[in-house]
């Protein structure tokens, strides 16, 4: 995109994150990176994903920063969810899904014919809309459960890995006692936790969210927003949202869809303030999704 | 002012619709229920009466053979000898053979149908495995008879000796086909259809997103399988072993046709049994005397307390393994 004219207006020169790293798409406009800037941690260029015949996300390119958190707001079946999972290639457990464009990993492409898609999940975590332990699972095998499937035996090494995903998912203090027990035995809110350190323990570089705590009490809800703060410092979050409010409460930058394009990315202050696009204007006031 | 002008035809409105319906009645209610009662009373007094027909025509045997019934091996209706071990015997051990052999095929064609085939494939292969219960069991003894038995000598019964063998269950001379292994085979064939489609149904109701999240750590297709989708279906498959089980020890005609019909205990399985059902069916019509006659029903109660009592340790277990591993279904 290197080639777009720079067309923001002069508000978002103030933003807090290199341009570069939440480019627009090209008929939006995108002002040239700088040279100094850092490289994003997802780089996605014109995606489009197919179901069947339903064009669901139409040629997107979006970066992602490292260390950040980006959320992805829109009105149920935008698109969002669905872009969401082509950053992991989970979309194509749905028979009849099609993706194209190009989505680098720190450079990788995930797409490239020789790459296996359970190691592009092993790269990029993923945390469900609704808590999903392993029933016939331990609350320590359930935080294992990702490092034994990638052969890791040494118990003492598991151990100490089951304390640290814990610990990052601030989870450790509560079931310290109870490892042993099932994880189905907690309660939603710290499932869902178990699952975010289910998806740590194995050091993803991308942890991806949907719609997290869309089935969570709002105090869990907080515990979880409280929780990607943390977790930002060590890896970079996209988290798909329903809630406005969630997104300017954890975002650091946040990307509106629309009906399968992605219509406006900005910083989330910005994006909130002064946004650039009709729709999204309307969306946010609340005048329609 | 002006609301009660818009209140007054809103409000005759109203009662005009609540004068043109029906007072609430309960009478249909209360048929509903007793009907309901009386058919589920009905099914459970069947169980008892059959029970207690089988119990009472029984008695003169019970009487007269007393507890040995159980333990004796001699069945000799002319010398008026009557012992039930070896029907016993040969119910358990072809039913369990039997299971032992459709299980991996039943849960291996489920896994098949509802994880890895393709979806145009999934209903023609479930439809085929339906039609499979559908066949009746005279033909199915048939086409062993025919097909399956002359091929066991020349095939099967070597390769087992040679490599199974040092087993005293594959030992001894292998001159008949019709033995416990081929009541065994046929038994298999007929519980894989029941096995397959409840084990199919328990595989489906599995979540996607237990699916979904072996899948986002990275699992492989064989993978998510294992942790994902059997671990979570492992009680509701050995509930359907147990469907299957209770079918097996019923089975009857084709396995008639095929075991050899031999009230004798062997150890090696290439010899000929009996089963309990078998020789109910086989002799029912020709026990002249009242003791052989006695003797049939009560074999036909043995059979019953056998199926109750493996229901009954299949509960138990399942109700054990739920304590062990404190899973919530």
């Amino acid at each position: 995109m290197n080639d777009q004219p720079a067309a923001l207006p002069e508000t978002s020169v103030k933003a807090t994150l290199p341009a570069s790293a939440y480019m627009n798409s090209p008929d939006r406009g995108a002002p040239p990176p700088a040279a100094s800037q850092p490289k994003p941690a997802i780089d996605a260029r014109n995606v489009n994903i197919f179901y069947g015949q339903k064009h669901a996300v139409i040629d997107v390119t979006l970066g992602i920063p490292t260390k950040s958190v980006t959320a992805i707001i829109g009105p149920s079946g935008c698109g969002k969810s669905t872009f969401l999972r082509c950053l992991n290639r989970l979309h194509e457990l749905i028979p009849g899904s099609r993706m194209n464009g190009t989505i680098l990993l720190n450079g990788d492409d995930l797409y490239a014919p020789t790459v296996d898609p359970t190691v592009v999940r092993r790269r990029v975590g993923m945390v469900f809309q609704k808590s999903n332990p392993f029933p016939t699972m331990s609350i320590a095998d359930n935080v294992t459960v990702g490092l034994r499937l990638n052969g890791v035996r040494d118990r003492a090494f598991l151990r100490e890995r089951t304390e640290d995903a814990l610990r990052k998912a601030a989870l450790w203090d509560e079931v310290k006692n109870d490892l042993g027990k099932p994880g189905i035995s907690l309660s939603g809110g710290q499932q869902q936790r178990l699952c975010i350190a289910r998806a740590v323990a194995v050091q993803p570089e991308v942890l991806l969210m949907d719609e997290p705590t869309s089935a969570l009490d709002p105090i869990a809800t907080v515990k979880v927003e409280e929780l990607m703060n943390e977790l930002k410092r060590n890896f970079t979050i996209v988290i798909v949202t329903h809630s406005m409010q969630q997104a300017t409460r954890v975002a650091d930058q946040t990307a509106f869809f629309y009906l399968g394009r992605l219509v406006e990315y900005a910083p989330t202050r910005e994006l909130f303030n002064n946004p650039k696009q009709k729709q999204t204007e309307a969306y946010i006031t609340g005048r329609f999704g | 002012m002006t609301t009660a002008v818009l209140d007054a035809p809103a409000a005759s409105a109203a009662q005009s619709v609540a004068a043109r319906m029906k007072p609430v009645s309960r009478s249909a209610d209360t048929l509903f229920r007793w009907l309901c009662l009386g058919m589920a009373v009905g099914v459970l007094a069947l169980v008892v009466l059959v029970g207690w027909q089988l119990w009472s025509g029984a008695q003169s045997a019970i009487h007269k053979f007393g507890v040995g019934f159980l333990t004796r091996s001699a069945w000799d209706p002319v010398q008026g000898e009557f012992g039930a071990l070896p029907f016993i015997y040969g119910t358990l051990v072809s039913s369990l053979l039997g299971l032992a052999i459709a299980t991996p095929l039943a849960v291996g064609t489920a896994i098949f149908l509802t994880e890895l085939a393709p979806n145009w494939l999934r209903q023609p292969i479930a439809f085929l495995t339906e039609m499979l219960a559908a066949i009746p069991s005279v033909i199915l003894g048939l086409w062993a008879i025919f097909i399956m038995l002359p091929l066991l000598p020349r095939y099967l019964f070597p390769f087992l000796k040679k490599t199974l063998g040092f087993l005293p269950l594959f030992q001894g001379p292998t001159y008949s086909a019709y033995s416990m292994i081929a009541a065994a085979i046929i038994i298999a064939i007929m519980i894989l259809p029941i096995i397959t489609s409840v084990s199919r149904e328990i595989l489906r109701s599995v979540p996607d997103l237990q699916r979904e999240a072996a899948y986002g750590l990275g699992a492989t297709r064989w993978e998510v399988t294992r942790i994902a989708v059997l671990s979570y279906a492992k009680k509701g498959i050995f509930g359907a072993m147990i469907l299957g089980l209770g079918r097996a020890l019923g089975e009857t005609m084709a396995v008639t046709m095929v075991i050899g019909n031999t009230p004798k205990i062997a150890a090696s399985l290439f010899q000929p049994g009996y089963t309990l059902a078998s020789v109910i069916a086989n002799e029912f019509a020709e026990a002249t005397t009242d003791d052989y006659r006695n003797a049939l029903i009560a074999v036909g109660l043995v059979l019953f307390g056998v199926t109750v009592v493996i229901n009954l340790l299949a509960r138990l277990l399942l109700k054990f393994g739920n304590t062990q591993t404190g899973a919530v279904h």
